[in-house]
């Protein structure tokens, strides 16, 4: 361990990784604070540069800038009441309010220390139990593998809100398009029409290019989000108010860890879904608990739901790790980069390319530390960042959707599948498709059906393997339970209903 | 304001849920039958099992399966929401306009970046629409060609793409 701690830092301490790690912070901080731009947006734009860097400093420009998106997300929301990202939405209403009655510094601020620490925390699970659960996933084999993508694609459906009949057609989608290309079992040509450049099968990063970059342009020109003045914030004292205030929730900022971390680590669920929760969760636990989002604004929701989302940023690396199952949208786009790049996620990971990991774990760490002066500047600029028109803003976004996508391959059909995946996005969107599992059924589709004809083809049908292996069995039970959940959930409210009346 | 897996905040107050149930569930069956059409004669493994039309097979009949759901869900909403005129919200054309110039961007981009090479096609691809957008001239073209030297110095530059250089080069 020590060895590795070493050789990690030693892989850390270079120009070129700080230079990027650097702009990598910038460039989330920006993309975060605007609302409108996620930073699903953010990963899918960066990955044309991060294809081109060796894996280490890809990995950590998309950790970094992640890291920053969501912090970066509180700041519209205070300011504008918009969050900048969708992980911010849960406590707009009260950050705005705390800004009308003046004390937006202090809701900025707290939400810029609760991210670094609630980063901080969901770092260290990650570096605790991922290695713990490496040990568990090196006995898998394909049937094992099997499970985990179906389970993975199971809680990407049943956790995206809204319904789970248009997420699973979502997935469907994604699924699809995976199975463009010479298939697995016999290198026969699926929906490709005869055309040689589709024998590869859709790349995917031009797809999440389009899907997450393209698409919300268009969203934006045809529905633009309404201007609105910041108000401007007084930025005297700030941290130093910010850290006793935290202090004083510590208790809200600590569930809002734990929270976090346990709901980033469910395949398909990211920062957003966390804060939800987190936000839920404190409001049932206070005695104000009435009265968050209203009045004159409450900082303790603030504690809770934005030390829960940047907890589940780290979090969520742990079935990406391990498994190779991503945790949300932004690790599904880093799960592709890595596949490019020539590193499998997976146990072997931890085995075989221990340096490389312990790397990431610093820079999981370190980023969130950068979080706290960055932030701190983002705050105190954060009038002049919300000044960006967006006439400007959308032909540049545009105009780096097509040279990203164009530089993958140096090819058209690139860009012509960028193009195609933004008008779908945007019609997804507008028909109040999840885009999620549309990322998710792209990325595990592949693994879905490898491990499982892999295992057939092993054992000439013998589909009893499947339930009879204990692990096997063991993950087939958690999938059933997943996705009996929400009729569960359902017969639970119906019994207790009917209790109330006594 | 909230995308991603993020839950609909305010978006869906005025809409009902499910004004776009119809259309995307007929979309969906016909896709799906079409996928199982296409696969039906797909080679089998060797030993006779079926082989690369198995998973595209699973997933054109649950689209199917989905999309009927959603449009048993359709019909079953179909009286008590209203087909409500979206109040307030008049057809802007001019931004429905402004879509279309970006897909057309795109598609310029395509056409004549072989010709044109990269720094003419993109600076005439972002000067045109940041104008368009409603900024005047001479900010939409210092941004449009600023923003086009940025992109061609960091990729061909920086990261080394071969971008096309057109009759330029």
């Amino acid at each position: 361990m020590i060895d590795n701690l070493s050789q990690a830092l030693s892989m850390v301490a270079s120009w070129e990784l700080l230079l990027v790690v650097l702009a990598a912070g910038v460039y989330g901080i920006f993309i975060g604070s605007i609302p409108g731009l996620t930073a699903t947006l953010a990963a899918a734009l960066l990955v044309p540069f991060a294809f081109f860097l060796d894996p280490l400093p890809a990995i950590a420009s998309i950790i970094t800038m992640s890291v920053m998106a969501i912090f970066a997300g509180d700041i519209p929301s205070a300011l504008v009441r918009m969050p900048g990202t969708p992980a911010s939405a849960a406590y707009v209403e009260d950050s705005y309010r705390l800004t009308q009655n003046g004390r937006g510094a202090l809701a900025l601020g707290v939400g810029l220390l609760a991210s670094a620490t609630g980063g901080i925390f969901g770092g260290l699970v990650l570096i605790f139990a991922a290695p713990q659960l490496a040990k568990v996933a090196l006995l898998f084999t394909s049937y094992e593998y099997f499970w985990v993508a179906i389970l993975g694609l199971t809680a990407a459906v049943i956790i995206s809100r809204g319904s789970q009949v248009k997420g699973t057609i979502a997935l469907l989608i994604g699924l699809f398009v995976s199975t463009i290309g010479l298939d697995i079992s016999v290198g026969f040509p699926r929906f490709t029409f005869g055309s040689s450049d589709l024998l590869g099968g859709i790349n995917f990063i031009p797809a999440m290019i389009g899907l997450f970059g393209l698409s919300q342009v268009l969203r934006n020109v045809i529905s633009p989000p309404p201007a609105a003045l910041p108000i401007r914030i007084e930025s005297k004292g700030l941290l130093r108010n910010a850290a006793s205030t935290l202090w004083n929730y510590k208790k809200t900022a600590v569930g809002g860890n734990v929270i976090g971390s346990a709901i980033g680590t469910l395949p398909g669920a990211g920062g957003d879904i966390a804060a939800w929760v987190a936000y839920a969760v404190t409001k049932n636990g206070s005695k104000e608990g009435k009265n968050f989002g209203s009045g004159k604004g409450h900082i303790q929701p603030i504690v809770g739901a934005s030390s829960a989302n940047n907890a589940g940023v780290g979090s969520a690396y742990i079935p990406t790790l391990v498994f190779g199952i991503p945790g949300d949208t932004i690790t599904a786009i880093l799960l592709g980069v890595l596949l490019v790049k020539g590193v499998q996620p997976g146990p072997s990971l931890f085995d075989s390319q221990a340096p490389l990991l312990y790397s990431i774990f610093i820079v999981f760490i370190a980023a969130n530390i950068l979080m706290i002066p960055l932030g701190y500047l983002a705050i105190r600029g954060s009038g002049m960042l919300l000044r960006v028109p967006n006439s400007v803003l959308m032909p540049i976004i545009v105009a780096f959707c097509v040279v990203g996508s164009f530089s993958i391959n140096n090819g058209l059909l690139e860009v012509g599948i960028m193009l195609i995946f933004g008008i779908l996005g945007y019609l997804l969107e507008q028909a109040k498709f999840p885009l999620a599992p549309v990322v998710l059924g792209l990325v595990l589709g592949p693994i879905v059906e490898k491990n499982f004809m892999q295992s057939v083809i092993k054992t000439e049908w013998d589909l009893t393997q499947f339930l009879t292996r204990p692990m096997s069995a063991a993950l087939m039970i958690l999938t059933i339970i997943v996705l009996l959940y929400p009729v569960l959930q359902k017969l639970i409210g119906k019994l207790l209903r009917y209790r109330k009346p006594l | 304001m909230t995308f991603d897996t993020a839950p609909e905040v305010e978006e869906s107050v005025g809409k009902p849920e499910n004004s776009y149930d119809l259309a995307s569930g007929v979309v969906v069956v016909v896709f799906g039958s079409a996928i199982l059409l296409a696969v039906r004669d797909y080679p089998t493994l060797p030993s006779g099992e079926l082989g690369p039309s198995l998973f595209p097979g699973i997933i054109g009949g649950l689209m199917i399966l989905m999309g009927l759901l959603l449009l048993g869900r359709w019909f079953k909403a179909r009286k008590t929401v209203r087909p409500a005129k979206e109040k307030g919200e008049a057809v802007v054309w001019s931004r429905w306009i402004n879509a279309g110039l970006i897909i057309g961007a795109v598609i310029f981009y395509l056409l004549a970046v072989d010709f044109l090479g990269f720094l003419t096609t993109v600076s005439v691809m972002t000067v045109g629409l940041i104008f368009r957008l409603g900024t005047k001239w001479w900010v939409a073209i210092t941004a449009g060609v600023l923003t086009t030297l940025v992109v061609w110095l960091i990729f061909n530059k920086v990261l080394l793409v071969p971008l096309p250089l057109g009759f330029w080069g």
